[in-house]
Formats: C-alpha cells, sequence, structure tokens
C-alpha cells in the first residue's frame, strides 16, 4: 500500500478569505487502456481526468466531483500517477477525450468532433486504478455520461 | 443615490417597505421590514448611531431613479433568494469574503436578512426600483440551491413587487431529465413565474448538449424567456471551460429554437479575469438573431470591474451596436446590502457617459423587460 505523500494544509491567500482545512493527498496510479472507436481520427492527446462519483449531501449531492485532469499522451497505454483527497469516497470514475485538432476543447465551435468515455472504478485497492476506455462519445462531457 | 440621516440609537430600524405608498402597504403588513440588519449589527456590536448610518440611513428614496431630466421606473430581472443552508461551504466562505464589514462578522444573518423576499423588497425599496426578478438555482456543484418552490413563496410575500424565474435540476439527467422538463413546465405556470433560469458554469452541463435542448422547447411553447449565466464565473465549483461558458457554444440552441427569447446573463464577462471576456460574442449573436437579449448585472460592481471602465464600455457599446431594445437592467443582488442601490447608480451613470437618450435609459431600465416578459410596465 502507497503511503500519504502529502498532507497538506492549504491556506488559500490568494483569496480573501483563509481556508484552514487539513486536507489528505494521496498518490494514485493510473493504469489503462485508451482505445478511440474506428469513426474518429486516433491521432491526437488524450485528456484524462479523475473525478469521484458522488459528492455532497441532502439537496446538494451530486454525482461526478471533478478531482484534476491532464493531457497524457496519444491514445494507447497509459500510466500516470495523480493525487487524489481521502476523505472516504472510494467510487472513481476514469473520464477521457481525444483532443483531435490540438486546442484543448473538447468539440470547440467549429473544430473537429472529438470522442470520450467514462468508466467507474468501484474502489482504488493499494492506491492503484485499472481501467479500460473505448473513447465513442462524441463530444461528451463527464457529467453527460454518468451516471 | 439615496440620502441618509443618523437613526436614534435606540429606535428601531425603520422598516422601509412601510414607508410608502399603497402598493406597498402589502409587504409592510406581513413583513417586519429589514430586520436581518439590526439583528447582525446587535451581532457586531455595533448599535450606535454610526452603524446604523453604515446600513444604508433612514430615509428612502421616491421610487425610481433619475436619469437626465426624467425619474425613470426600474425592474431588476437578477436578484437572488434562498438560504445560507442551501449555498455548499467553499462558497459560504468566498461570499462571506466579499461582504463588506461589519456584514462579514456573520454572515449567515447578513446572507438571512437579504436574501428573504423581505430582505429583497427592502433594497428594492432603498435603490427605489418598483419590482424585481428573484431566481430559483439548482447548481449543487456552485452556487447552491435555490428551489423553485421556495423562490414560488418568496414571490407571493410581495407579489406586486416580485416576479420569479424557474429552473431545474440538470446532475443526473439521463434518469431525471424528463422528470425535470415536466417539472419546469408545471413551475414557469406557477403564479409570479415569467421565465427560466440557467447557469451551465454552475450547472455543469454543455451549452451545445441537444439532450437538454427540451428546456428550450418548453420555456418557448410557454412563452417564457430564458435567463443564462454567460462568460466564466468566481464562484468556487464553477467549470469554466468555454463549452460551459462561451455563448457561442449556445448558437446552435439559439438557431433551433427561434421562438425562445435567451437573455445572455453578464454578456459574457470574465468575472475571473475581470475581463470582458465574451461580450463580443454576445453582441455578434444578438445582432445575428432577434431572439437574444443582453443582460449586464454584476459585471460592473466595484469588485468586478475595479477600474470602472467595463460597464461604460459596454453599455455605449451595446448603444454602437443597436442593441439597446435588447438590453434588459439587472444587478445580480442582494450581494449584500446596499449592492442594489449601487449597482443602479453604476448603471444609469455608465448610460449617461455614452449618450443615453431618456427613452433608451427607459427601455433598458424597465420597458424591454416588460415587452419580452410581457407583463405590464411599472409607472411611477
Amino acid at each position: 500500500m502507497r503511503h500519504v505523500l502529502v498532507s497538506a494544509l492549504l491556506i488559500a491567500a490568494a483569496t480573501a478569505g483563509c481556508i484552514n482545512e487539513d486536507v489528505t493527498l494521496y498518490e494514485v496510479r493510473v493504469l489503462g487502456e485508451v482505445a478511440v472507436a474506428p469513426e474518429f481520427p486516433s491521432a491526437g492527446e488524450v485528456q484524462l481526468g479523475l473525478y469521484f462519483a458522488r459528492a455532497g449531501e441532502g439537496e446538494l449531492a451530486y454525482p461526478v466531483d471533478s478531482i484534476t485532469a491532464r493531457e497524457v499522451g496519444p491514445p494507447g497505454f497509459v500510466d500516470e500517477r495523480f493525487l487524489v483527497p481521502y476523505d472516504g469516497r472510494e467510487e472513481l470514475l476514469v473520464y477521457a477525450w481525444l483532443d483531435i485538432d490540438g486546442d484543448g476543447v473538447l468539440c470547440a465551435v467549429g473544430g473537429a468532433e472529438e470522442p470520450a468515455a467514462i468508466v467507474a472504478v468501484d474502489e482504488f485497492t493499494d492506491f492503484r486504478v485499472e481501467f479500460s476506455l473505448l473513447l465513442d462519445q462524441p463530444c461528451a462531457g463527464a457529467e453527460a455520461l454518468y451516471p | 443615490m439615496h440620502s441618509s440621516h443618523v437613526q436614534a440609537a435606540d429606535s428601531p430600524i425603520p422598516d422601509a417597505s412601510c414607508a410608502h405608498a399603497s402598493e406597498r402597504e402589502r409587504v409592510c403588513s406581513s413583513t417586519p421590514g429589514p430586520r436581518g440588519w439590526r439583528v447582525v449589527l446587535e451581532v457586531a456590536g455595533f448599535i450606535t448611531p454610526v452603524a446604523t448610518v453604515i446600513t444604508l440611513g433612514c430615509a428612502q428614496p421616491e421610487p425610481g431613479v433619475d436619469f437626465r431630466d426624467a425619474r425613470l421606473a426600474v425592474v431588476d430581472m437578477h436578484l437572488h433568494q434562498g438560504e445560507w443552508q442551501g449555498v455548499p461551504g467553499s462558497t459560504q466562505e468566498f461570499l462571506a469574503s466579499r461582504f463588506p464589514f461589519p456584514f462579514n462578522l456573520n454572515p449567515e444573518q447578513t446572507a438571512s436578512g437579504i436574501l428573504s423576499a423581505e430582505g429583497v423588497v427592502a433594497e428594492l425599496d432603498a435603490a427605489g426600483i418598483s419590482r424585481g426578478v428573484l431566481l430559483a438555482v439548482y447548481a449543487p456543484r456552485s452556487v447552491g440551491v435555490a428551489t423553485n418552490e421556495d423562490m414560488v413563496e418568496q414571490v407571493a410575500v410581495a407579489p406586486d413587487r416580485l416576479w420569479g424565474l424557474a429552473s431545474l435540476r440538470v446532475d443526473d439527467w439521463s434518469a431525471g431529465g424528463e422528470a425535470q422538463l415536466a417539472q419546469l413546465d408545471e413551475m414557469v405556470q406557477a403564479p409570479g413565474v415569467v421565465g427560466v433560469k440557467l447557469a451551465h458554469t454552475h450547472m455543469h452541463f454543455r451549452m451545445d448538449d441537444p439532450r437538454y435542448f427540451g428546456i428550450y422547447e418548453v420555456a418557448g411553447l410557454r412563452q417564457k424567456p430564458v435567463y443564462l449565466h454567460t462568460g466564466p464565473s468566481p464562484f468556487p465549483g464553477t467549470n469554466a471551460e468555454p463549452p460551459y461558458t462561451d455563448p457561442a457554444f449556445l448558437e446552435a440552441a439559439i438557431a433551433a429554437y427561434p421562438e425562445t427569447i435567451f437573455i445572455l446573463g453578464h454578456v459574457g464577462y470574465d468575472f475571473i479575469n475581470k475581463q470582458l471576456g465574451y461580450f463580443e460574442t454576445c453582441v455578434t449573436l444578438a445582432q445575428k438573431y432577434p431572439n437574444v437579449y443582453l443582460e449586464p448585472s454584476a459585471l460592473g460592481s466595484e469588485g468586478s470591474d475595479p477600474t470602472g471602465e467595463h460597464l461604460p464600455h459596454i453599455m455605449g457599446r451595446i448603444r454602437e451596436a443597436g442593441l439597446v431594445e435588447r438590453t434588459i437592467y439587472g444587478s445580480d443582488g442582494p450581494q449584500s446590502p446596499g449592492f442594489v442601490g449601487d449597482y443602479l447608480a453604476r448603471t444609469t451613470a455608465a448610460m449617461e457617459s455614452t449618450g443615453y437618450t431618456v427613452e433608451e435609459a427607459r427601455a433598458v431600465l424597465s420597458g424591454n423587460f416588460a415587452r419580452v416578459f410581457q407583463v405590464e410596465e411599472p409607472t411611477l
């Protein structure tokens, strides 16, 4: 099991208020395969994001809570490490889309039609996530694909 | 701007909603007035004449706002209601950081005072504004939830002063979208509800996602204009990516639903970088499509426009672009005590400095709203 790498006191000095809240971050290794459906071009950079499946309580509950995202290279095998806050939630979502036209925007106006997909990972044992994604949904943000 | 005078320390803060014309007596008879401010001051330990002056003074202006040689009625189409508990913790902290002293000492009390119908009406009274529009909000990731039911209830407190915009949840659309649309259809027919409120950046759905176009269909069928937040938002938990903020992504919906009125809230202003953002895109869309309207709220506030240059630029550009008849006034209040009146003063100053005629100002401040929302234009 990986140990806690970061236990940070986040002081939001950039904001007018101060947030004195301990946030424990774990490093999670994300391993998997990103493939592209044949109807889309396969050249481009994969944008990979991690999400918690659920957040909030009561009327403030909602699905698909963004944690982090970044570019991870062309389609194919992915082996990346992400920092994930630990607060008891274990169901992660792995979301990816292919930036075909290199503009950093999923399906920008006048840009390429770009594919996306999402998969739920029930738990991240030993802080390791394994996944497989076939990018086949055009122009879909993470919130459009889950639940 | 209203005048102030010193109120005796031990006398009650006057109920501004009681001080004037008969149309306000209904509010007065059922509500005690802006007690929230007194509570805030008590909590803060500022029961002094000085503190009373800080809270708005006591004199209530006559309804209307001076513009050149005329006095004009005003409708503020963008006002928030709800409860502090309906706001996520991170956004509560953000909001509290923006309350001026001493209101920041107990932000929950401050919010409770000004987010109620009574608080909003008191703000309208203090600003001389005839009517306001309360928004329902369903954005649990960012700014929180203020339900349709609460909005309707608040509007009913002062039906001669308040209208409402309904909204809906979009965060479980695959399973609940149909039910949400049915509920929206019902809510927009409730008494006092005149339109629909959406904020893609707060609610996390793409502006061009056709799965949600049923919202525009319902609005069009019921002839209820849709108000949409455009541009990057300063709140925690928003999605600032272009498909959620750039009104260019709305064009497909605007073109597909010509019978639906789209009001581009904040005219695409970038509240994160305090820049014009997507304003010119809004202008282009309004020039291209007759069902597009503009609403320049919040962007000209002291915090969002520190140099004071952007609101005059925007109002001037709107006039230059021939879009005065497509522009509707809103403040995005109440935010903090006094904000509603301050924003009206800033907007009228911006219009004066950029050459608006009295008739043009009247259109922006009330006439366009009445025409678009098919309600009676308030008179003074």
